[in-house]
């Protein structure tokens, strides 16, 4: 009998590697043909990879496998840097990732006053372009904060968007939703 | 669960040795991941003697880089990573990727295959030449879930690290793979 919903638990099943052939499941299997030709097909497919795991490599390409793993072994042990080598390495690592936590610190504390900026003028103008005639209260306030929302959606468009930056872009506009959705909501409890 | 638990903790002990020199773990590493790596390879290109040089290249590539590999990140998405990397590398120098009538190929490695007694041949011709047929007509994504799932009988967990997948979107492709498989049986049954 087909039943879509016992058809995935039957899929389910296979691949989880679970018993197939007891309770319900078997009874549903026994009934359904379409099921009955997935299980024996994963049944065969799964015995198939018992065979060729068990299956042993060539003895010749077996040996010629591990005498170049040795060789390539015993060539790095031979390389393996000094103790010295290894500390001064070891130390450049952190003095690299603080001169580049650094660099980023100074470089957000150049950019954060042109975000202010940026915000402001957004500000200014969605209020500026508000339309008249709209009811007083919560609609206006929804209205102005859509109007910020699609100002800086722009913004990132040409920001992100044009330097195929689609991460990015999403996870900024996603953050700006849920400031908008918390705004809004605090609106509503105000009103 | 715990068994996975001590499979990884095993592999990640291995791994540390090697890097300190201890070369009889790599024996150990090739020991417990040389025939799941073969026969995904196997299915991934219906080549006995190519799914060998290619685990060949893999495990001599491991002995290589070893020091850079995490011991807690496990060395199987390592080894599986860089086989299927290599395979696919072969297949595309071959021209061979979703070709149709690649299971010619795959009787012809059979009837080259000279190991064990006729009977044994025979047998093993037969079941190489069907359900791996059907598997070399899924596309490459779903074979290769497909194949370290039921040929390599790695968990889930594991194939989705060795292909660098989000959990949720391998266990799709292996629906989808499986729905497909029972399809392409639809339409050639005569073949099983």
């Amino acid at each position: 009998m087909k039943s879509p919903k016992k058809c995935d638990e039957v899929i389910d099943r296979i691949l989880e590697g679970e018993e197939t052939s007891l309770g319900e499941i078997s009874e549903h299997i026994a009934s359904c043909p379409s099921c009955s030709r997935l299980a024996a097909l994963a049944s065969e497919l799964a015995g198939q990879g018992r065979r060729l795991r068990e299956e042993p490599m060539r003895p010749e390409a077996e040996a010629r496998l591990r005498a170049r793993a040795l060789e390539v072994l015993e060539s790095a042990r031979r390389k393996s840097p000094s103790p010295v080598r290894e500390w001064l390495v070891s130390a450049w690592r952190p003095a690299l990732a603080a001169c580049a936590v650094a660099l980023l610190a100074g470089a957000a504390l150049l950019l954060l006053p042109f975000e202010q900026d940026a915000r402001q003028i957004e500000t200014a103008e969605a209020e500026r372009q508000q339309p008249a005639g709209l009811r007083i209260g919560y609609d206006e306030e929804i209205y102005r904060l859509k109007r910020r929302l699609d100002a800086r959606l722009r913004r990132f468009e040409n920001r992100y968007l044009a330097s195929n930056e689609f991460g990015e872009f999403e996870r900024r506009t996603a953050a700006l939703e849920d400031r908008i959705d918390f705004y809004a909501a605090r609106v509503r409890r105000e009103m | 669960m715990c068994g996975d638990l001590d499979s990884a903790a095993m592999d990640a002990d291995l791994v540390r040795r090697l890097q300190a020199g201890d070369v009889s773990a790599f024996d150990e590493i090739f020991a417990r991941h040389r025939g799941g790596l073969l026969a995904f390879l196997e299915g991934l290109s219906g080549d006995r003697g190519m799914a060998e040089d290619v685990a060949q290249e893999s495990f001599v590539e491991l002995a290589k880089h070893i020091r850079r590999i995490n011991p807690e990140q496990g060395v199987s998405g390592w080894l599986y990573r860089t086989a299927r990397n290599r395979a696919i590398d072969m297949l595309r120098r071959r021209k061979r990727v979703r070709l149709p009538g690649q299971s010619f190929f795959r009787s012809l490695g059979a009837l080259a295959d000279d190991r064990g007694a006729p009977w044994e041949r025979m047998q093993r011709r037969e079941a190489a030449g069907r359900v791996l047929s059907l598997l070399d007509t899924l596309p490459l994504r779903e074979r290769e879930v497909l194949a370290m799932r039921f040929l390599s009988d790695l968990k889930f967990r594991e194939v989705a690290q060795a292909l660098g997948r989000p959990l949720g979107t391998v266990l799709w492709q292996a629906r989808r793979g499986l729905r497909r498989l029972r399809e392409a049986y639809d339409e050639k049954p005569e073949k099983m």
